[in-house]
């Protein structure tokens, strides 16, 4: 199992890698300038050289690529052009919130969407299941930037409960945010645990458990959940991507100081430092969360579980079954 | 027990010819699409966005939609606008009208463009097995663990806002998920007997993979793409909004969300219409792609 | 055969459809069976025939939205169990009557251990308190009875064979030491070398812990080498009933089913060119013939079998349900 987990870690290293690479062969396709950015339209052609020679910005793609990967390994991934201030502090500045709000939005989605879609599944066709699989539906369809502009209007500038921006009131100023968020995404997880149910409960093995004359508790809970928890556990893994996309706008909307509107921000301005930091960042979060995930699912089931702890057996061949069905 | 009985009374499928095959699945498929009451619903709200998006011109004046015009501005909606006006006197109505020409084109023609090369790299990759697809699934691995959002950010970043670029974006990040998903389905295809006789009867790979595995799997692109449309909408509506799309004064659904928001506080009608086309659109959508694959496997039904 | 107070399960007239789409399928249309202690039954029939239905209402088990028992009672030792209310019937279940699946393979919960799985039937039912190793103990004890090492409890169903699996689920139906013991099918997803093991296996407990024996199968052979008696059953109906020498023996008159269920098998004994499978498929469950549901597909039918209700004719402990009783042919004539 330690191996396993070790080796999931260290296979994020050459993936960063082919990410960084990527973004940075992305955001430079067309050439920028930072040296025109950076000294203002007025400044002479001469300077404005002297600069991007200065910055390195006369090399090519790759040398360019390295002196970055170099210098982010020692913790500087540059000044901005515009704030000329080192965007690394910046960015560990901003981060924390982006997370906080990520995940207290996928807390909220988890809490909410996962205990109503059994209700559903297990109920299904009933009067509750209609009601929440419709509402669901509508939610599932609703942009979480306009939900954040409708919530806005009217609980913070209509009747002033929370405030409109920032972050300086503490938990009231997550409270809109986080939900205008979590709503789209509560929905999504309750149809996906829903759909997720319905496929486990009728499985044989659920059949088997009724059949021992278990309690339906039983039977939902320890069995049919239980099984639905490694579809669940990838979903999840793969809502988190959405969900810190949708973080950076939502931090758009209420103006909040995290990495989505430094990064927006800066795509705007072709800061390029800083799109790199902020993206960069972005995707490191997300790898390492993927990771995480592929550790959980490793433990929730046993079949890749014994894998790793029996080694004399022939793995790669069950190793594709397991892989397959997900 | 019952099920098995039922399975029995289908006539089988003509599986030797990929076409006959598809015709007579079409028509089924479209008689119980008809039976589904939440897919006509959908169905008919797509009808009046297509054809608003064909008559635009007909329906409202573009100028109306771009034009400033000063004595009319924020109106609320009423007989003159029926949905208003926005701070530059622009007449929300034709704005919507046009918008849906932007949002609706975005969304169908970045996911048809992902959803034809996720097609044909997934059925390629499929067919042609062994290393081939070894490297290809590997690619599309290290594409997929890298967020769709990520990838179209940078590649915003790297060629400019505007709506072409968005486009090319938005499509960029959606071909490995189609790729992985009609490789998988295109895979049960070509076991089967139909295209080893292909083989043998010295048809060429192309021809395999076009005339015969990519028919049996179009179903397949054919939901998945119907899905992916109502979030390429809300996504490319997103980026508008965040002023990485659209840019003014072009009728963007999301760009004007974002044009509204310094004086919805007193006009909500700014923020409340846009947004509920937009709702309304990825709604119907995807209630037609549940149809949709509930009408091509009805065993999914009700999930 | 007739004494009640014998009887482990009687089923009276039951009848079960399933709705769906629209459309009802009738899957099990009145049937009668009893089941004496110590006995062991054998219901026969194709796939589609209603065989499995019977076994899950037995327990009270079907979907509960789409099934649908419209008729009759079924007698577990005298009572009801379509009236017995969740909480009675779940002391029913693995306890008094417990049931063997068809597929091994996905009938076993994946992410938990198979002593687990087993120990969580005696825990359900158990009277007295025990401790966990009391349970270890007789969990192992129990995978002894069907052949599996007592130390392989602690292994996930991945690493088990088929044969191993199914010898799992026989483990957790014998566990309680049921009255009746339902098998569907018990031996179809398995190699036939299995099969025979398993049948073997079967066999011994079944006199070890004496209960009876509900036995599910379209293979005639190991209801020949299993049962007392048998049941053959055609859509949804018992067209033949009675003892293992009444239905195997033929000199007796038949039912023109099971005359082509035996003709579509070799037969070792007496030689034949080539087997006489029946013609055409089983009817459609939405839409029954009217009459004899057999004779669209009977040899002998008579324009009398397309119309009104069939008779029983019963002759000692065989029954026919079949209107040419009186001018049948032997088999094999």
């Amino acid at each position: 199992m330690l191996k396993y987990v070790i080796k999931r870690i260290l296979m994020i290293i050459p993936t960063m890698f082919i990410v960084t690479f990527i973004v940075f062969w992305l955001i430079n396709i067309t050439p920028a300038d930072p040296g025109r950015i950076i000294l203002g339209a007025e400044a002479s052609q001469d300077l404005v050289d002297q600069v991007n020679h200065d910055l390195g910005y006369d090399l090519p793609l790759v040398q360019r690529y390295f002196k970055w990967v170099g210098d982010a390994l020692h913790g500087d991934l540059g000044n901005s052009y515009y704030t000329k201030r080192p965007v690394y502090d910046e960015m560990m500045a901003r981060f924390p919130y982006t997370v906080k709000l990520t995940f207290l939005s996928l807390g909220m989605a988890i809490l909410i969407g996962l205990p109503l879609g059994v209700l559903c599944a297990v109920k299904q066709y009933s009067i509750a299941d209609n009601i929440l699989s419709t509402l669901s539906m509508f939610l599932a369809a609703m942009p979480a930037f306009w939900l954040g502009l409708l919530l806005l209007l009217q609980f913070s500038l209509r009747l002033g409960w929370f405030p409109s921006s920032g972050i300086t009131l503490g938990w009231r100023s997550w409270v809109l945010p986080t939900f205008s968020l979590a709503v789209g995404y509560t929905a999504s997880y309750l149809r996906y645990t829903r759909s997720a149910m319905l496929d486990t409960i009728r499985q044989d093995y659920v059949r088997t458990v009724r059949s021992k004359g278990c309690p339906e508790s039983t039977v939902i809970w320890k069995h049919a959940f239980r099984n639905s928890m490694m579809t669940l556990v990838t979903i999840t893994g793969m809502s988190l991507a959405g969900l810190l996309g949708g973080a950076f706008v939502i931090e758009s909307v209420f103006s909040i100081p995290g990495l989505g509107l430094m990064g927006v921000t800066a795509i705007k301005r072709k800061d390029l430092p800083q799109i790199m930091a902020s993206l960069v960042m972005l995707g490191t979060f997300f790898l390492v969360m993927m990771v995480v995930i592929d550790i959980l699912y490793a433990f929730i089931d046993p079949r890749i579980k014994s894998k790793y702890e029996t080694p004399k057996k022939k793995v790669s061949e069950k190793n594709k079954d397991v892989e397959g069905s997900i | 027990m019952s099920k098995s009985a039922n399975k029995e009374k289908k006539p089988p499928e003509l599986k030797a010819s990929g076409k006959r095959k598809k015709n007579s699945q079409m028509r089924e498929v479209w008689s119980r699409l008809k039976q589904n009451k939440k897919a006509i619903f959908a169905m008919a709200v797509l009808a009046m966005l297509l054809i608003m998006v064909i008559f635009a011109d007909i329906i409202a004046d573009y100028d109306k939609a771009v034009d400033l015009n000063v004595v009319n501005r924020l109106k609320e909606p009423g007989k003159e606008f029926i949905f208003g006006t926005d701070a530059f006197g622009r007449d929300i109505f034709a704005r919507i009208i046009h918008g849906a020409r932007i949002s609706l084109l975005m969304g169908f023609g970045a996911t048809a463009i992902s959803a034809f090369f996720g097609t044909v790299i997934g059925t390629t990759s499929a067919f042609m097995g062994g290393r081939f697809d070894n490297v290809v699934m590997r690619i599309l691995d290290t594409w997929m663990a890298i967020p769709s959002l990520l990838i179209t950010l940078a590649i915003i970043a790297g060629i400019g806002v505007g709506i072409p670029q968005m486009i090319f974006a938005l499509a960029f990040g959606g071909i490995p998920g189609f790729a992985r998903i009609l490789r998988a389905s295109a895979l049960s295809v070509v076991n089967q007997e139909f295209i080893e006789s292909a083989k043998a009867l010295g048809a060429s790979n192309t021809r395999i993979v076009f005339q015969h595995v990519i028919p049996n799997v179009i179903s397949q692109a054919l939901v998945q793409a119907t899905m992916g449309v109502s979030g390429t909408i809300l996504m490319g509506a997103t980026l508008s909004f965040l002023g990485l799309g659209a840019q003014p004064p072009t009728p963007e659904w999301g760009a004007m969300l974002s044009e509204g928001l310094s004086n919805y506080q007193f006009y909500p009608h700014l923020v409340t219409i846009p947004g509920i086309f937009l709702a309304i659109t990825a709604l119907s959508i995807n209630i037609f792609g549940d149809a949709l694959r509930d009408a091509f496997d009805p065993k999914l039904k009700g999930r | 055969m007739e004494k009640t107070s014998e009887n482990i399960l009687e089923i009276k007239n039951l009848h079960i459809e399933y709705h769906s789409d629209g459309e009802i399928v009738r899957a099990v249309n009145g049937i009668d069976l009893n089941i004496r202690k110590g006995e062991s039954l054998g219901l026969v029939g194709e796939t589609g025939a209603g065989k499995s239905t019977t076994a899950l209402a037995i327990l009270n088990m079907l979907p509960k939205y789409t099934a649908e028992i419209s008729q009759g009672e079924i007698l577990l030792k005298g009572e009801n169990v379509l009236k017995m209310k969740e909480k009675d019937l779940r002391k029913v279940r693995g306890s008094k009557a417990s049931i063997i699946f068809q597929d091994p393979m996905t009938s076993l919960n994946p992410v938990y251990k198979v002593g687990y799985q087993i120990e969580e039937v005696l825990r359900q039912h158990s009277t007295k308190k025990m401790s966990n190793e009391e349970y270890r103990d007789e969990v192992g004890r129990i995978l002894e009875m069907v052949g599996i090492p007592g130390s392989r409890q602690d292994e996930y169903p991945h690493q088990f064979s088929g044969g191993m699996k199914q010898r799992v689920m026989i483990a957790i139906a014998i566990a309680c030491r049921p009255e009746l013991l339902i098998a569907d099918e018990p031996t179809t997803a398995l190699d036939v070398t299995i099969q025979a093991q398993v049948l073997d296996m079967m066999r011994e407990l079944k006199k070890e812990i004496n209960s009876s024996v509900l036995l599910i199968t379209h293979d005639l052979g190991v209801v020949a080498s299993f049962c007392d008696s048998v049941a053959i059953m055609y859509a949804g109906e018992i067209v033949e009933y009675g003892t293992l020498e009444d239905i195997f023996d033929p000199e007796h008159k038949h039912h023109p089913y099971t005359d082509g269920l035996f003709g579509s098998i070799p037969n070792l004994i007496v030689k034949t060119d080539r087997l006489n499978p029946i013609n055409g498929l089983m009817p459609d469950p939405t839409d029954l013939p009217k009459g004899c549901k057999f004779h669209p597909r009977c040899p002998v039918s008579t324009e009398a079998c397309r119309n009104g209700d069939i008779p029983v004719a019963v002759d000692g402990t065989h029954k026919i349900k079949c209107i040419l009783m009186k001018n049948m042919r032997k088999r094999n004539e």
